[in-house]
């Protein structure tokens, strides 16, 4: 059984809001079909072309590889995938420790780079808390790994269940073949999406009464919601008896 | 040997300076000392307006004795009980039996409290009141939380001297120089009297502005605070400096960083960030070290600026306590209204960062905080860099357009400020003269 899959429309996804649609169309040739009429649908141009060792720091799109790929003489799969999707090269931090696929500056995580461009391809990578912090601010995030359970499920907007060394020559012919191009009214997902400059904060002055007798504020968010003036005539500061009356605005101008 | 200086005809300082004291309230260092003043009003009766610390009563007794001479003391007016004023109280009645006492209702209650016998000797006053010492008659308002409950302001309707209590004080010895005009103050004075203000009265702002608007209504000509110079010439210029504090207005649009590091990493990515700042334009920065700078400068520096970028390593899961200690200070010194950004640092789990934004959310009033964050890692790398530069690139954003917000901002609050006052003075005049002034603004 399928799970729909409507296409998105342009919007600011945060590491909190990912899709986590696991593509599950039968045999893993559907399932890569399904993921790049996804991605297409959502505005990716794949004959775009990019250098595969551009900085990843800087990259719009990255093919990453986990300790899923076993050994390094498996990393032509990768490169020829990066290649299709015009991605830059990238890789987990067990995949550059244990088994060196990639130098140092490619590794991304906490540690190591992060990755901030709009689609990261991560290929046998677990997901690990460090890891996702690498990619917190990527804005389409595809998972390729054979443990159903792994945590990158949880923090992907599309994933395929299956080993990476079947479904990634798949995936590279796929983006090889002759595609239909994006539909030129959805808006391409190229530029990184901008951000609101600021984080809006919860305390405020507004509603909130201070007591000449001793500084004790009333908050209504501590006390139920409940405005100061719905409190009852009789109430007098909790701390030092100030009658209702004689409270004042906390609120200042300007 | 006395010390004392003329303030105007019939008063004089009789206060002293206090070098020695390291922290004042046994909290804020004062390494430029402060000053207590004193006041004595020689009319047809003789008036002392408060006392001064315990510490150097010695040298205040003998200027008191000074101006005094022979003549008895007929009032002790107490505007303030915190005994950095009221300690001498108990002295003073000790030598002058023949001394009455004039307070209000509460700053007798905490002379009971403090051990002070003043009973048989007391003239309860309230807000309004007034008293007549021959040529001179005060009257009394109320400074409810200025910074006490017990607080109160004596204003002299003869020669327009207002004996502000801790209103319009500072931290810093006198040296002789007594008035505004005699010193130099926006250049030597002004961050100590920031300092004090902010770290004594700082929480206290829908009070200072309560007294402020009752203080426009009096035609004052000089402020006798309880501590540093007294005011004679530039009234405006401290008035409008109380205000903005009050109101919780940054003086300067500018940034702060202060940063929290244990091993260098977190101070460079502070010094880089300075940097970059100054390179795009923005110079009006300050980078403090938040373990080697008491929190009461960095209070001071935080009310002054509008923008406070936080750099902190991460700390056994947790803030770093000193960084968490002056984000303590800023949440019971009630800062509000700033603008801030967020530099993280950990080496296993990165924390400090949603930490520290968390604590602003939840403690610091009608604050926002810059989208961009510095995570960095144990040290700063190559993804660093690109945070770095779009974090300088919004607090640069942020400052142009926290510039336009503010003049708006404060041309609002000054037009909103001249229609109360223009209300407070039409509920002043008689029907006559509100008719009179309706019809001069109509022929306009």
């Amino acid at each position: 059984m399928g799970v729909t899959i409507t296409n998105e429309p342009f919007r600011i996804r945060g590491k909190d809001e990912r899709l986590k649609v696991i593509i599950q169309e039968g045999s893993n040739e559907a399932n890569v079909n399904k993921l790049v009429e996804v991605l297409i649908g959502d505005g990716f141009d794949f004959s775009l072309e990019a250098d595969m060792m551009g900085p990843v720091e800087e990259a719009e799109r990255a093919v990453s590889v986990g300790m899923g790929i076993i050994l390094k003489s498996n990393m032509p799969m990768i490169e020829e995938l990066a290649k299709s999707a015009g991605a830059v090269l990238a890789c987990s931090r067990p995949a550059y420790e244990r088994i060196q696929v990639l130098p140092r500056e490619r590794f991304v995580g906490m540690s190591g780079v992060k990755f901030t461009g709009t689609l990261y391809f991560a290929c046998g990578i677990s997901g690990a808390p460090q890891h996702l912090r690498g990619i917190s601010k990527a804005h389409t995030v595809v998972a390729i790994n054979k443990n159903p359970d792994a945590p990158i499920f949880k923090n992907c907007d599309y994933g395929i269940v299956g080993d990476m060394n079947e479904i990634i020559p798949l995936l590279t012919a796929k983006l090889n073949s002759d595609l239909p191009k994006p539909d030129p009214n959805a808006k391409p997902v190229q530029v990184k999406p901008e951000e609101p400059l600021y984080k809006e904060t919860k305390a405020t002055a507004r509603g909130r009464y201070v007591c000449p007798g001793c500084g004790y504020e009333y908050d209504p968010d501590k006390e139920n919601q409940t405005a100061f003036k719905d409190l009852p005539d009789s109430w007098a500061c909790p701390e030092c008896g100030v009658p209702k009356k004689d409270m004042i605005s906390a609120v200042t101008l300007g | 040997m006395h010390c004392v200086r003329k303030v105007t005809e019939d008063l004089y300082w009789v206060g002293a300076n206090d070098y020695r004291t390291e922290l004042f309230e046994n909290i804020h260092p004062i390494p430029e000392g402060v000053s207590y003043n004193s006041y004595l009003l020689l009319d047809e009766k003789t008036v002392l307006f408060d006392c001064v610390d315990w510490g150097v009563c010695r040298t205040f007794l003998e200027n008191l004795e000074y101006v005094l001479k022979d003549r008895p003391l007929d009032y002790l007016l107490i505007n303030h009980m915190e005994p950095d004023h009221a300690a001498s109280i108990a002295e003073v009645l000790l030598r002058h039996p023949e001394t009455t006492v004039i307070s209000n209702e509460k700053a007798f209650l905490f002379m009971r409290q403090f051990g002070f016998d003043v009973e048989g000797r007391m003239d309860t006053v309230k807000e309004g009141d007034t008293r007549c010492f021959g040529k001179h008659t005060v009257t009394f308002l109320l400074a409810e939380m200025v910074h006490w409950p017990e607080a109160m302001v004596t204003f002299d309707t003869t020669n327009g001297v207002l004996f502000s209590a801790d209103a319009f004080g500072s931290f810093g010895n006198l040296g002789g120089r007594l008035f505004d005009d005699e010193v130099d103050f926006d250049r030597d004075w002004i961050d100590n009297a920031r300092r004090y203000f902010t770290n004594i009265v700082g929480k206290y702002g829908p009070f200072v502005q309560k007294l402020l608007a009752k203080a426009k209504t009096a035609p004052i000509k000089m402020f006798c605070p309880l501590h540093g110079p007294v005011w004679r010439t530039n009234l405006g210029y401290y008035i409008d400096k109380h205000d903005k504090w009050s109101r919780y207005i940054p003086e300067e649009n500018g940034v702060m960083i202060v940063y929290a590091s244990m091993y260098g990493n977190t101070e460079s990515a502070a010094q880089a960030l300075a940097s970059r700042l100054c390179d795009k334009g923005i110079t009006n920065v300050r980078v403090y070290d938040v373990s080697k700078t008491h929190a009461s400068y960095l209070v001071a520096e935080a009310f002054k600026y509008s923008h406070i970028i936080l750099a902190s390593v991460t700390y056994n899961l947790n803030i770093y306590p000193v960084m968490e200690d002056f984000l303590h200070h800023l949440k019971v010194l009630n800062l509000s209204k700033r603008v801030f950004g967020i530099i993280e640092n950990g080496s296993w789990a990165i924390k400090s960062g949603t930490l520290m934004e968390k604590y602003i959310d939840e403690n610091l009033k009608d604050c926002r905080i810059i989208n961009s964050r510095v995570t960095i890692n144990s040290s700063g790398n190559r993804s660093n860099e690109i945070e770095m530069d779009e974090l300088a690139d919004a607090i640069v954003k942020s400052v142009e357009e926290e510039a336009k917000l503010l003049e708006a901002g404060e041309k609002a609050v000054a037009e909103a400020q001249a229609a109360a006052e223009q209300k407070a003075a039409l509920k002043k005049m008689s029907a006559k003269e509100r008719m009179a002034l309706r019809m001069k603004q109509r022929q306009k």
